[in-house]
C-alpha cells in the first residue's frame, strides 16, 4: 500500500462513501504501526486544533474541518469517541484513521470510552459494521484498532488532554507514561478513569453515575495542574450546550463536537484553537447543511421476517 | 397476601435464562399481549369515555405527576446537558409516593404499597444519572401488572391500561424528556428503535391491525404522523420524532425505516414482540434494575455467581455491556449495565514490514506543492502556516482568551 492508495481511501470517504474490507484491513494495519509508536501522553506543539466527540456524524466532522481548515495546513487533535449513537460511525472513524496515516504528524486521534468492544456493542457501532459489511469483521478490525490508540496527549507541556478526567490512581503524568494500553478498556483502574471520569461542582472524588470513572472537584483539578504544571485539561465526553464549557475556575474545560447531538439535542458544537502562543480561540458551529433525502433500500430486520 | 418490598436480582449473564422461564415473565408477557388483544383496530377516541373508578384512579395519580413536573420547572444551566431540577422532581415524587400509591388502592389492598412503590417510583426516570430509557417504560407496566394482579381492573378495562393510562403515561414521560432533558438511557442511537420508549410501538401496531388505509409504509410520513398521532400510538410515537429530531427519517430512525418495509401491521405486532423480548427484556443492563416481589415472582433458584459476575460495570452514556456480540438491531435500553467482560482479547501485533507491502508508507506526510515549508522536526512535529486559505465552513467566534502561563514575580 502506497501514499496513492491511502489518498484514493480519503477521496472516497470524503463522500461519506465506505472503502472495501480489504482496504479497511490494510488501513489499520498501517495505522497500528503508527499509533503504537504513540506515547500514552502523547506530546504536541501549537498551533493546533482540539476537538471533543464526533460519535458518527460524518457531515458535521466535515463542517468541522471546513471551519477549522483542512489538513495538513491545520493541526488536529481529536479526543476519542468517533463511533457509536450516529448513523456514519464507520465512515468517520475510518476517515479519521485514513488521516491518521496520511498525515501522521499533523493529527493525534485519542482514545474514547466508546473505541472499546464492549461499548461498541450496545451503542451502535457494531450493529452498523454488521449491517454495512455483512459481517462483524471490519468491527473486530477496528476494535483490535482501538488499544493502539493514545491515551493522552500533551500540548507544549501546558495542556493537557484526554477523553474523561483525572482517576485516583493517577498523581503526575508519569503514571499514565508507564501504562499498558493495549488493552481492551477495562472496569476499573487509571485507563478506565481517564476515559470515563467527569468534573463535578462537588470538592474530592465522588462515585461516577455512569458506574466508571469517578467525579472529580477542583480541589483535585487546581492539585493536579500545580503538580504537573499545566495550565489547563481539556476534556471531551460531555453533552454541553454550547459545545465548551469551563469548570473548576477554568482548570478544565469540556470540549464537544457534535452539533445537535443525535439528530435532537439542539446542541451547539465546538472547538477550540490554539496559536503559537498558547492563545486560544473557541469556534462554535452548527450541523452541517443537507441535501435532500436520497433513495434508500429497506432492509427488512430478522425480527419481522 | 403478604405483599414485600420488591428486590432486584438479576446480576449476571447467567441468570438471564432463568428469569425468562419465571413466573414474573410470564405475568409480564401475557400482561402485555393482553392488552395487545384488546385494543386491535381501536382508536383512542374508541375508548371508554367512562371509565371504572380504578382507571380514573390512576389517571389522577398522574395528573397529580404532571402537577409535579409544573411544580419544579427547569433551572437555567448552562452546563450539562440533562438538567438537575429533575432530581428536584424525583425527590418530591419519593416524599409524596406513599400517599399517591396509597390513594388508588382500596382498604383491602393498602398493604400493597410497600410492592407497587419501587415500580411507580422507577418508572419516571433515574434521578442519579437524569436518564430514562425502556426500562423506565418496563417499570410501569409492572406497576399496571401489579394493580391487575390485585383485581383492580375489571375485563373491560383492559383496553383502556393502553388507551387512557399508558398513553396519559407517554405524555408524561415525554415531558419529563423534554422539560428536563432526560438522556436516552443506553440508547443505540440511530440503530435503535426510539431513544426512550418501546411499547407504544408494539401497542400502537396492535391498534393498526386491520386498517384499511393506513399501512406500514407510511411511518416515515411526516404528514401521516400530523394526522393520525390523536388516534393510533404508533403515529403519535413517530410524531414525537419528528417534532425532536431533525435530519433525514431513514438517518436517525434507521430500525422504524426498515420496519415501514413489513407488508402487515401483524406483521410488525408480532416482529416487535420478538425484538422486545431479545433486545429490552432478555437484556442485563436493562433487567438487572427489574424487581421482583409477591406479584411478580422470582419463583426458579438463580445460580449463583462468581463475585465477577456481581459487579456492576459502567452504565448511562456508554454502559458496557456484557461481551456477547448482538446478533441485531437493538432497541433503546433502560439503565446501566453490569458484567465484567469475559473475553478481552490481546491486541494484534503487527509486522511492520507486512503493514506496508507496496514499501514504506511515508511517516511524514507533507504536501509537496504550495507554501514552502521547512522539513518537519522529529518531535514535536507541529507547525502550521496560516489556515484561513482553507476554511470554508460557517462558525461563530464564541470566545477568546490565552492560556500562556502567567510569569512569576520578577525579582526586583
Amino acid at each position: 500500500m502506497s501514499r496513492k492508495d491511502v489518498d484514493r481511501w480519503l477521496e472516497t470517504l470524503k463522500q461519506c462513501k465506505t472503502i472495501p474490507e480489504s482496504d479497511v484491513f490494510a488501513l489499520c494495519d498501517m495505522a497500528a504501526e503508527i499509533l503504537s509508536k504513540e506515547s500514552n501522553v502523547q506530546p504536541m506543539s501549537c498551533p493546533v486544533t482540539v476537538c471533543g466527540d464526533v460519535h458518527g456524524q460524518f457531515h458535521d466532522l466535515i463542517e468541522l474541518f471546513r471551519i477549522g481548515g483542512d489538513l495538513p495546513d491545520t493541526n488536529y487533535l481529536f479526543m476519542g469517541d468517533y463511533v457509536d449513537r450516529g448513523y456514519y460511525s464507520v465512515e468517520t472513524v475510518t476517515y479519521l484513521v485514513a488521516l491518521k496515516v496520511r498525515f501522521p504528524e499533523r493529527i493525534t486521534i485519542l482514545r474514547g470510552n466508546h473505541e472499546s468492544r464492549q461499548i461498541t456493542q450496545v451503542y451502535g457501532f457494531y450493529d452498523e459494521c454488521l449491517r454495512k459489511y455483512g459481517t462483524a469483521d471490519v468491527w473486530t478490525k477496528f476494535t483490535t484498532l482501538f488499544d493502539y490508540f493514545p491515551l493522552t496527549a500533551l500540548v507544549e507541556n501546558k495542556i493537557f488532554c484526554l477523553h474523561g478526567g483525572l482517576s485516583p490512581n493517577v498523581d503526575t503524568l508519569d503514571n499514565i507514561r508507564v501504562l499498558d494500553r493495549h488493552q481492551e478498556v477495562p472496569h476499573e483502574g487509571p485507563m478506565c478513569d481517564l476515559l470515563w471520569s467527569d468534573p463535578d461542582d462537588r470538592v474530592g472524588w465522588g462515585i461516577s453515575p455512569r458506574g466508571a470513572g469517578y467525579t472529580f472537584g477542583k480541589d483535585i483539578s487546581e492539585a493536579f495542574n500545580q503538580k504537573n504544571d499545566l495550565q489547563l485539561i481539556a476534556r471531551a465526553h460531555q453533552l454541553v450546550v454550547e459545545g465548551f464549557n469551563w469548570s473548576h475556575d477554568k482548570n478544565v474545560v469540556t470540549i464537544f463536537s457534535a452539533p445537535n447531538y443525535c439528530y435532537r439535542c439542539g446542541n451547539q458544537a465546538a472547538i477550540m484553537e490554539l496559536d503559537d502562543n498558547l492563545n486560544y480561540v473557541f469556534l462554535q458551529f452548527e450541523p452541517a447543511p443537507r441535501r435532500g433525502e436520497l433513495q434508500v433500500t429497506r432492509k427488512t430486520p430478522d425480527y419481522f421476517l | 397476601m403478604s405483599f414485600v418490598e420488591p428486590q432486584k436480582l438479576l446480576a449476571a449473564e447467567a441468570h438471564i435464562p432463568v428469569w425468562e422461564t419465571s413466573e414474573a415473565y410470564r405475568r409480564l408477557i401475557s400482561f402485555i399481549e393482553t392488552i395487545g388483544d384488546a385494543v386491535v383496530g381501536k382508536t383512542i377516541s374508541d375508548r371508554n369515555p367512562e371509565p371504572s373508578k380504578s382507571v380514573k384512579k390512576l389517571l389522577g395519580l398522574l395528573d397529580r405527576v404532571d402537577k409535579l413536573i409544573d411544580d419544579t420547572p427547569p433551572v437555567e444551566t448552562t452546563g450539562r446537558f440533562g438538567n438537575p431540577a429533575y432530581r428536584d422532581f424525583h425527590k418530591k415524587l419519593e416524599e409524596q409516593a406513599d400517599e399517591l400509591i396509597s390513594g388508588i388502592l382500596d382498604g383491602a389492598h393498602k398493604g400493597a404499597v410497600v410492592e407497587l412503590k419501587p415500580y411507580f417510583l422507577d418508572s419516571f426516570g433515574n434521578a442519579k444519572r437524569i436518564d430514562y430509557g425502556s426500562g423506565h417504560e418496563l417499570a410501569f407496566v409492572a406497576l399496571l401488572c401489579c394493580c391487575s394482579l390485585i383485581r383492580m381492573f375489571k375485563p373491560e378495562d383492559t383496553s383502556c391500561l393502553c388507551l387512557h393510562i399508558f398513553h396519559k403515561y407517554l405524555q408524561i414521560a415525554r415531558r419529563l424528556q423534554e422539560t428536563y432533558r432526560l438522556e436516552p438511557a443506553g440508547s443505540h442511537g440511530v440503530w435503535g428503535l426510539d431513544d426512550h420508549q418501546f411499547l407504544c410501538y408494539y401497542w400502537g401496531a396492535a391498534q393498526l391491525i386491520g386498517h384499511e388505509e393506513l399501512t406500514p409504509k407510511m411511518i416515515p410520513d411526516r404528514a401521516r404522523a400530523q394526522e393520525n398521532g390523536d388516534e393510533f400510538l404508533f403515529f403519535d410515537a413517530i410524531r414525537f420524532i419528528f417534532k425532536l429530531k431533525t435530519g433525514p427519517f431513514f438517518e436517525h430512525s434507521r430500525m422504524l425505516f426498515d420496519i415501514s418495509g413489513v407488508p402487515e401491521w401483524s406483521k410488525v405486532r408480532s416482529g416487535l414482540m420478538k425484538m422486545y423480548k431479545a433486545e429490552v427484556l432478555s437484556k442485563l443492563p436493562v433487567v438487572q434494575h427489574f424487581m421482583f416481589g409477591y406479584l411478580l415472582p422470582m419463583d426458579k433458584e438463580l445460580p449463583a455467581v462468581s463475585k465477577d459476575g456481581t459487579k456492576a460495570a459502567p452504565s448511562t452514556e456508554g454502559s458496557a455491556p456484557a461481551y456477547k456480540p448482538a446478533t441485531a438491531f437493538g432497541p433503546t435500553w433502560g439503565g446501566p449495565v453490569p458484567a465484567r467482560n469475559p473475553g478481552q482479547s490481546n491486541p494484534v501485533v503487527v509486522d511492520p514490514a507486512e503493514a506496508t507491502p507496496d514499501g514504506p508508507m511515508p511517516m511524514t506526510a507533507f504536501p509537496t506543492s504550495g507554501t514552502a515549508r521547512t522539513a518537519a522536526p522529529a518531535v514535536p512535529p507541529m507547525g502550521a502556516p496560516p489556515v484561513a486559505a482553507t476554511r470554508t465552513g460557517g462558525a461563530r467566534v464564541a470566545e477568546r482568551g490565552s492560556l500562556r502561563p502567567r510569569q512569576p514575580p520578577k525579582a526586583s
